[in-house]
């Protein structure tokens, strides 16, 4: 047991460590390179260097996340045991689950565009603190709050400004965010141990590596129809949406999950006490 | 509430079905993706887009207003695609460090469009078509019926759901939350007492919504029926064939050397 508590540190250690690490590389980067930080940048870098590896593994991350994506709407999940039928599935939800789905797309769109976003750099990248309720919609309302990450962000896009061949990726890849933690954090409540340390693994490095991949390989794939160079889709997009991600769900999701975990299970929308 | 940024007029636009409005708004985006290297060759989808947002109905006051926020982006723009293309073409200006040449000024209004385009098409879409309407048109192209609700219900909810966002942050501001000091993690951390009553506001509402959608019969049928539903018209088939005669000869351009 003290074996177990000490690896949930580690992870807990870990998610914290990499959230300060990317604060303070950037830093340094901004400070070796005002012109053009992302240059200098190790996890740029780091994205550039491996483009050939991460268009292989993405392709994998790209097939398995669309895969589980359409799975699992269609009421199937992959366990030990081989295909599962899950119960959950689109055709058989319930009015709850409708509107969990529609009120979790509503609030995560509404507080991309109400909240400023927090300047990490002037005018070089930004935090959004809404991206922290992504990984919670999925643990606390199931399947219709990983969807509703995935419209909420959609719907962003389309009013944002950012809607093309992309967002697909976009749809999929924020699915991927909510569904990861969902899936594989055991205890939603925060309050253990496991839960907190799962959640780092999943819900903080877990969801950042995939979603960075997922959505950049796709960018990459569609680079004839969307324009944008390789040094934009690895060296800035990935970069962006992992360290923001990191950042987020790393300082501010286990605080909100903590707070509102037992709100949620009181009213009766925890989605294990649905099933 | 449920209205959302739909508008209610008896304009050209509101009379299309939403089936060619979704058709046109597709075509804007396939144009402007066409012609993103070259801002020239998109400015005759972005004076389309900005004559079909007068054709709706929405006036000419919301495209200026939208105009002077998309400047954001075209400066962006700019200082972004023109510096990756400072070594190509003539030098046209010199801002600071920042070289602007003829070609790096087009794709940057190139990318521009891409940006507003759809955002003004997609607009006049939503802003001309019934919520109603948007959930058959989806159901139509195969989205699952109770996929489409929720979709069409948080493009409804959308507006209000900002705004509650920002009453929040006014409360909170006024009991003395500073959400832009201190360091970054003191600054997240202040996001949390925003958070958590915007939360706490969805989790009341899930309930009332359910039970609007169980009065209303929701999932009772595998497919949604509707009182209403849009029929295809003359005016659609001509519309249509003109906007891809339109968008398919500015996106051929586009894809010429």
């Amino acid at each position: 047991m003290p074996r177990a508590r000490a690896v949930y540190a580690a992870a807990v250690a870990a998610g914290l460590a990499v959230a300060a690490a990317v604060v303070w590389a950037f830093a340094q980067a901004l400070a070796a390179s005002p012109e053009n930080p992302w240059a200098a940048f190790p996890i740029s870098q780091a994205f550039l260097a491996a483009r050939g590896a991460l268009l292989i593994l993405g392709g994998v991350v790209w097939a398995l996340g669309t895969a589980a994506f359409v799975m699992e709407l269609a009421g199937y999940t992959v366990t030990r045991r081989g295909l599962r039928r899950t119960g959950v599935g689109v055709a058989s939800w319930s009015v709850v689950d409708v509107a969990l789905t529609a009120l979790s797309a509503a609030v995560y769109g509404g507080l991309l565009f109400a909240t400023a976003p927090i300047v990490l750099v002037p005018g070089f990248t930004w935090l959004r603190p809404a991206n922290a309720l992504a990984p919670l919609f999925g643990m606390f309302f199931g399947l219709p709050g990983c969807l509703g990450a995935a419209i909420g962000n959609l719907i962003a896009d389309i009013l944002g400004g950012f809607f093309g061949v992309g967002s697909i990726g976009g749809f999929v890849g924020n699915f991927l965010i909510a569904y990861l933690p969902y899936k594989f954090v055991r205890d939603h409540s925060f309050s253990t141990a496991p839960s907190i340390g799962e959640f780092y693994v999943w819900g903080v490095l877990g969801q950042a590596i995939v979603s960075a991949v997922y959505i950049c390989w796709w960018l990459d794939v569609m680079q004839a129809f969307i324009g944008l160079p390789v040094f934009v889709i690895w060296g800035i997009i990935a970069p962006i949406i992992f360290s923001n991600n990191v950042i987020v769900t790393a300082t501010l999701s286990p605080v909100l999950g903590r707070a509102l975990f037992p709100l949620i299970k009181a009213r009766g929308l925890y989605w294990r006490d649905r099933l | 509430m449920l209205a959302g940024i739909y508008v209610e007029r008896d304009s050209f636009f509101h009379r299309l079905d939403p089936r060619a409005k979704l058709a046109w708004a597709l075509m804007v985006l396939a144009a402007s993706m066409a012609t993103q290297f070259n801002g020239l060759k998109g400015s005759p989808v972005f004076a389309s887009v900005v004559l079909s947002l007068a054709a709706s109905g929405l006036g000419a006051g919301l495209a200026a207003l939208v105009m002077l926020n998309a400047s954001v982006f075209l400066l962006v723009s700019v200082l972004m695609w023109a510096g990756m293309y400072a070594a190509e073409g003539r030098v046209i200006a010199q801002l600071w460090w920042l070289r602007i040449t003829d070609v790096g000024a087009l794709v940057a209004l190139g990318k521009f469009l891409l940006i507003i385009n759809p955002v003004l098409a997609f607009a006049v879409f939503f802003a001309s078509t019934r919520p109603y309407h948007v959930s058959w048109t989806l159901e139509r192209l195969g989205v699952p019926s109770k996929l489409a609700t929720a979709f069409v219900i948080a493009i409804c909810l959308l507006p209000s759901m900002a705004r509650r966002a920002r009453d929040v942050i006014d409360v909170q501001r006024a009991r003395g939350l500073a959400l832009d000091k201190g360091g970054l993690l003191e600054r997240l951390a202040k996001y949390a007492p925003v958070l958590i009553p915007l939360m706490a506001r969805l989790i009341g509402d899930v309930w009332d919504l359910s039970m609007v959608l169980a009065a209303r019969g929701l999932g009772y049928a595998r497919r949604r029926t509707y009182v209403l539903e849009p029929r295809w018209r003359l005016r659609d088939t001509l519309f249509l064939a003109a906007s891809l005669a339109f968008y398919g000869g500015v996106a051929a351009w586009g894809l010429l050397p």
